[in-house]
């Protein structure tokens, strides 16, 4: 296990909020945590067999000819993804049917097998995977969970159709509206929500960063920090 | 010491393609465009090859457990509209397509349902065209006396949170219609009650539950209209021929 590739890909390059790729599937599912969640997970499990196969049909692939030829290695492992599920696993696959064609369009895939996949052995390739997807995941669940919240006041409904029907007892109604909340729920909530989502990022990460610059300076000259105060 | 030892397994990773690459394009600048391009479209075309088979055998292996899942699915579906319980005749083979603009533009099928060979209901599909974004199909089942039995949404493309109350995992609201019978054509019992009928609308959706009553109020018309023309008819209609010829 590699602790950079995890940190990577859940924060510091986390692929929603800091390389900003897959935002087509991430605003048309993330209305509630369990149709995020189920996207997050499916795009994981392509995502880890698309880095590893890369990886592996690496040395074979003329440079010239790469871009095409992943397409090919994603089409194919996300039909077959689709049709696996479709076969066995029929009642996951009517939630998450619509999913994973939308796993096509999500931009991370190529760009990991691109970007990480087609330089590093299978085995980092495939941990790459795993925590860029885990990051999306996040990312994903976490405004879901804001809109759920903001737009109907509950959380974790519907998860039965992804974890069978135990999970009904999963849903928690925080408060009850008259009438929803209508921006929260349609796709343009989705992008001031997201948007809200990266700027806490981004102030948490230079707010961060201006600790660490402090305590350096601290350390190297305190008497220039009282100084400027 | 070095803390990152993930940037330096990267670089160590990355010297050997390089260098391959290095050497690779030493020898490429030797051979003419066109033995470039013949390399390359033969490597695209293996490996066009190799995704297609990977497709094409994984379809293989899948296509009848998936056909399996989708016959249970659809039986599922008339079971939920209407309990077995309530007829013994073999259900999927006992329907006939039927066109009538009320039902839906495209024909439908009607499945008749039987107890001990006397018929006792009939099951239909039914579009309401007018649904808030685009046509909601519904399945409704109806017996003899114009009594809804049962009826489910098949498929609709409701504002969430809003029009998805019609959607049973979502609400309870399709309930409501039924066990409710109509009367004649133009029932004033069956409409919303901001119209003046007996089914509640939704807080803030007015336009989905109408559109939903108002189809299923011209889908029970239209079978009772109709009853005799399709109790007339012997069908067997659960096989079309291609599968006939492969079962």
């Amino acid at each position: 296990m590699d602790s950079t590739l995890l940190k990577n890909g859940l924060w510091h390059n986390n692929p929603a909020l800091v390389q900003l790729l897959g935002l087509c599937p991430l605003l048309a599912v993330s209305s509630s945590v369990s149709n995020a969640l189920g996207l997050g997970l499916a795009t994981t499990f392509v995502l880890v067999l698309s880095n590893t196969s890369v990886s592996l049909a690496r040395r074979f692939i003329p440079n010239a000819i790469r871009i095409p030829i992943f397409v090919m290695i994603i089409a194919a492992l996300v039909t077959c993804v689709q049709l696996l599920l479709n076969a066995f696993a029929f009642t996951l696959y009517q939630s998450l049917g619509i999913f994973i064609a939308l796993i096509v369009t999500n931009c991370v895939i190529i760009a990991r097998a691109e970007a990480f996949a087609s330089k590093n052995g299978p085995k980092l390739a495939a941990q790459d995977g795993l925590w860029m997807g885990l990051g999306m995941t996040l990312a994903l669940v976490v405004l879901g969970a804001l809109r759920e919240l903001l737009g109907s006041g509950s959380l974790f409904a519907g998860m039965e159709h992804l974890l069978g029907d135990w999970a009904q007892i999963l849903k928690v109604q925080l408060f009850e509206f008259n009438e929803p909340f209508l921006l929260a729920i349609l796709p343009p909530g989705a992008f001031i929500a997201v948007g809200f989502l990266i700027a806490a990022k981004n102030s948490w990460t230079l707010r961060a960063e201006k600790k660490r610059a402090q305590a350096a300076d601290k350390s190297a000259a305190p008497a220039q920090v009282t100084a400027n105060n | 010491m070095n803390n990152d030892p993930q940037k330096t397994g990267v670089a160590a990773a990355n010297t050997q393609p390089a260098a391959a690459q290095l050497k690779e394009a030493a020898t490429n600048s030797a051979p003419p465009l066109w033995q470039q391009m013949a390399a390359h479209s033969t490597t695209l075309a293996l490996s066009a090859l190799l995704c297609t088979a990977l497709v094409s055998v994984t379809y293989l292996v899948c296509a009848p457990l998936i056909q399996k899942a989708q016959e249970e699915q659809h039986r599922k579906l008339l079971e939920n509209v209407l309990p077995r319980s309530f007829y013994n005749n073999a259900l999927e083979q006992s329907c006939l397509w039927i066109s009538d603009p009320r039902l839906s533009k495209e024909p439908v099928k009607v499945y008749v349902a039987k107890r001990d060979d006397e018929p006792v209901a009939l099951i239909t599909q039914a579009v309401a065209p007018d649904g808030y974004s685009g046509a909601i199909k519904l399945l409704l089942a109806v017996d003899l006396q114009n009594t809804l039995l049962g009826i489910s949404v098949l498929e609709h493309h409701e504002t969430p949170g809003l029009g998805d109350k019609i959607d049973r995992k979502i609400s309870k609201w399709l309930d409501s219609l039924q066990g409710k019978t109509l009367q004649s054509e133009n029932d004033t019992l069956w409409q919303v009650k901001k119209d003046g009928g007996q089914f509640d609308q939704f807080t803030g959706a007015t336009i989905t539950p109408r559109a939903v009553i108002n189809a299923t109020r011209r889908a029970i018309w239209t079978l009772h209209e109709r009853q005799s023309h399709i109790l007339a008819q012997q069908t067997r209609c659960g096989l079309t021929n291609s599968e006939a010829n492969n079962g």
